[in-house]
């Protein structure tokens, strides 16, 4: 993805110009918008109006233009500003990336014992069909499963004004413990890098060396304290019953 | 050298330390009990183990601290008399349930070590017990959905000890559920948020911290009473003894 940024922020009219300077080809056939705020994803098939908003320069970066007084096109009209996603553009070597979720993606682990949670693909390939590609690198079987909707995990927010579901990942599942895995996502002519990653090798809990770790330092205050005044205490009675016998 | 000055002195001393040290007997006693009757009740963990000194330790500590407080009453009776015997049937018990104060405490903070010194032998009584058949392995489950639902926390170290391990709750129950359900946030009703998303692991729905952090300050806080206020308490009667051997040698 190249980098976009905001070209002119205008006061008088709600909205931003954002340019992509690129230099590839443009793409043909309608193209799709997708713009987030927050966690929320939108998502804007162009229609009659929208192409009479564009404004294409040939040779040059273009810029987008919505207008925002075109209301109805803007559910949230409370914005003050959009942030545009680029289209979607194909050059030989895109790539994107996939990840193992990890404690910071709100999630305790990545790696079960028969299972792994990948990140998803990046906003902007949303709605294209994906597929996950994966290869077992001991036996060597390969595995495209069909199905991708069941195993997203979404977690669903509610504060009790409005609720909000966010996908955080997809979860592989039926794996063998503790072999490796290559995984990879493609979508359409993009494919992402490929992960290797093992699943956890599940341990034998009678390996765990439950003996006594060390001696704490109270543990040899209190011994050697104790230990020696019950020494002096008796050697100082059995002079004292001595003596007072002597004595006699 | 009976009756001079440094004598009623030292027969006075000996009289407030005893009032002194039958005051530290009976809340010796009084703490023991405290420990005795565990009011976390984490008992099953150490009782499983077979560490469960610090228990032991808190019931000689009930009898040998109520033993110092009526040996020091007598003490009392003994100085003021003036009598070689009864001083002399003093010491003798006196340095008796000294011992055994000495063992309380010395067997109280070793088993502790045992226990708590790092978290392996609680992980691993977890792993084996959890869900188990038998009478140890209910009392170690009821302890440990106490502490989870009450602590929140789940696991030993966190709920990966879950996954990282066979366990016998895996075994039982399979891999759907990596960790048991009371890892999992529940609402008032006592009826789990989320039981999906805590499957899946996400933080929001499931308790993330280790339980042993918990397990370490109950054991310790039985320890140091036991322990440490015993060793408090000999110190004090260590002098008070050697005074009422130089007393005992005067008279």
């Amino acid at each position: 993805m190249h980098p976009l940024w905001i070209l002119q922020q205008s006061t008088s009219v709600k909205d931003s110009f954002v340019s992509t300077p690129w230099a590839g080809p443009w793409l043909s056939g309608p193209q799709e918008l997708t713009w987030s705020e927050n966690q929320t994803r939108q998502h804007l098939v162009p229609d009659s109006r929208m192409s009479r908003s564009i404004l294409v320069i040939p040779a040059l970066p273009f810029h987008i233009m919505l207008r925002s007084h075109e209301s109805h096109l803007f559910s949230t009209a409370m914005r003050t500003m959009f942030i545009f996603f680029g289209m979607l553009f194909t050059l030989s070597n895109a790539e994107f990336q996939v990840s193992l979720l990890k404690e910071s993606d709100g999630v305790v682990t990545g790696r079960f014992a028969d299972s792994l949670l990948l990140s998803l693909p990046p906003c902007a390939l949303a709605t294209q069909s994906v597929t996950l590609e994966y290869n077992n690198t001991d036996t060597n079987e390969s595995m495209l499963p069909c199905r991708f909707r069941r195993d997203i995990i979404s977690t669903i927010e509610n504060n009790g004004q409005f609720t909000t579901s966010r996908n955080l990942g997809y979860q592989v599942t039926n794996l063998t413990t503790g072999s490796t895995y290559r995984l990879q996502y493609v979508v359409g002519a993009e494919k992402s890098n490929i992960l290797e990653v093992s699943t956890r090798q599940v341990k034998d809990p009678n390996q765990i060396d439950s003996g006594l770790p060390a001696r704490s330092g109270a543990m040899v205050v209190i011994t050697v304290i104790l230990s020696v005044s019950m020494f002096i205490l008796l050697v100082a009675l059995i002079v004292t019953v001595a003596h007072s016998l002597g004595g006699d | 050298m009976a009756d001079g000055k440094g004598f009623t002195c030292l027969m006075v001393i000996l009289i407030l330390g005893n009032i002194f040290g039958a005051a530290a007997g009976l809340a010796l006693c009084a703490l023991a009990i405290w420990v005795a009757v565990d009011q976390f009740k984490l008992y099953p963990i150490s009782g499983v183990s077979g560490k469960d000194d610090i228990f032991a330790g808190a019931w000689i500590a009930i009898f040998t601290g109520f033993a110092f407080f009526c040996m020091c009453v007598f003490g009392i009776l003994a100085a003021a008399k003036k009598s070689r015997a009864l001083m002399l049937t003093y010491l003798i018990l006196m340095l008796i349930i000294y011992i055994f104060e000495c063992a309380s405490c010395i067997t109280a903070v070793t088993h502790r070590d045992y226990l708590v010194g790092n978290s392996n032998l609680v992980k691993k009584q977890m792993l084996k017990y959890y869900a188990a058949d038998g009478d140890s392995g209910s009392r170690i489950t009821l302890t440990w959905n106490k502490v989870m639902k009450e602590v929140e926390c789940c696991g030993t170290d966190g709920p990966v000890d879950w996954i990282e391990y066979n366990s016998t709750f895996r075994e039982k129950f399979g891999t759907d559920y990596p960790w048991p359900t009371h890892c999992c946030k529940r609402k008032n009703n006592y009826e789990v948020v989320n039981v999906e998303a805590c499957k899946n692991g996400q933080n929001t729905t499931m308790f993330t911290k280790g339980c042993f952090n918990h397990i370490v300050s109950v054991f310790s806080r039985y320890t140091w009473a036991i322990s440490w206020y015993g060793f408090a308490v000999l110190m004090f009667m260590f002098w008070l003894l050697i005074l009422a051997m130089v007393y005992y040698l005067m008279l």
